[in-house]
């Protein structure tokens, strides 16, 4: 899976990929803090 | 309060079709303020997603509390009420936002790291709901009655907290909230009637994953699994992508079922 590619490629794949991943990220995020709170799990 | 919420899904949706309403209408009859029409779309989102959520609570929610199976059986059946009415409404065809000119597009970092424009900007308003809900929850005076309603209703409500307007108010943020993902969403998928029960699992992975009672956990746990799946996705499938991730989620659960982060109460 990672033999295809050097260091430098691996690094900037998982920078580039991290970075796409911010918007998933932020939903995930909302959505479970928005959970958390209409379930009343702030005690 | 023991709820239970499998319509959460729904109510993000219904934040993303507020934003496509927006989107559509801002193209049709408000062209020159087309570029900030995400920022009406997402308020709008939290103001109709909240409003639900208040209508549901007061209608079905309030009825049921202290029963959490029977609160997750009435909200998948509000679930299925909404996906139909946004089926009829909307249609049974996914939806596109069209995106502002200045959210598409990167920022070049180095020669070969890029920078999506629509994923710094989403991250910079989760950071700063995330700072505010913190801040309401943990800092306000609401956010006191929230906390001391929770951990013991009935002494909150013999000091005067008024418990029900509190449960109703702490209901209709949560899904304010999640009508915000929504807007969000919209810039990572098309929007249909059934978009939200991809993310109700996902939703619950996260809580459970994080530990139940930790703020920082649900911000760990939402971060290690969206980079996990994000990072996977460029070398597999996206399903096999998911199913890694999943797979990793439960082997460190059977290690450690309390979630990442656990608080010490005194119960």
């Amino acid at each position: 899976m990672f033999g295809d590619y050097s260091l430098g490629d691996l690094g900037a794949i998982f920078a580039m990929q991290g970075f796409a991943g911010l918007i998933l990220f932020s939903v995930y995020l909302l959505m479970a803090l928005g959970w958390r709170s209409s379930s009343g799990r702030w005690a | 309060m023991g709820v239970i919420n499998m319509a959460h899904g729904e109510f993000m949706i219904l934040g993303a079709y507020m934003t496509y309403l927006c989107s559509t209408f801002f193209q049709a009859h408000l062209p020159g303020l087309f570029p900030i029409f995400f920022f009406v779309a997402m308020g709008l989102a939290f103001l109709a997603s909240g409003a639900l959520g208040m209508a549901t609570e007061w209608l079905l929610i309030r009825h049921l509390y202290k029963r959490p199976l029977d609160t997750l059986l009435a909200t998948w059946g509000l679930s299925l009420i909404l996906q139909q009415a946004y089926r009829s409404i909307f249609g049974a065809r996914e939806v596109g936002v069209e995106l502002p000119s200045w959210l598409i597009g990167s920022v070049q970092v180095t020669d070969t790291i890029e920078i999506p424009i629509n994923g710094l900007f989403v991250m910079g308003v989760t950071v700063l709901i995330t700072l505010g809900v913190a801040l309401l929850i943990f800092r306000s005076r609401f956010g006191q009655q929230v906390r001391a309603v929770m951990a013991n209703r009935a002494m909150a409500g013999a000091v005067g907290i008024d418990t029900e307007k509190v449960d109703r108010l702490t209901f209709g943020l949560g899904c304010g909230i999640a009508g915000v993902a929504g807007s969000a969403f919209t810039m990572i998928g098309s929007t249909g009637p059934t978009s939200g029960q991809l993310y109700i699992v996902d939703t619950f992975l996260i809580v459970v994953f994080g530990g139940a009672a930790s703020l920082l956990g649900t911000i760990a746990s939402a971060f290690s699994i969206s980079q996990t799946q994000s990072t996977l996705e460029f070398f597999l499938s996206g399903s096999m992508a998911k199913v890694l991730t999943l797979l990793a989620v439960v082997g460190i659960l059977m290690l450690r079922p309390q979630g990442l982060f656990t608080l010490k109460v005194r119960r």
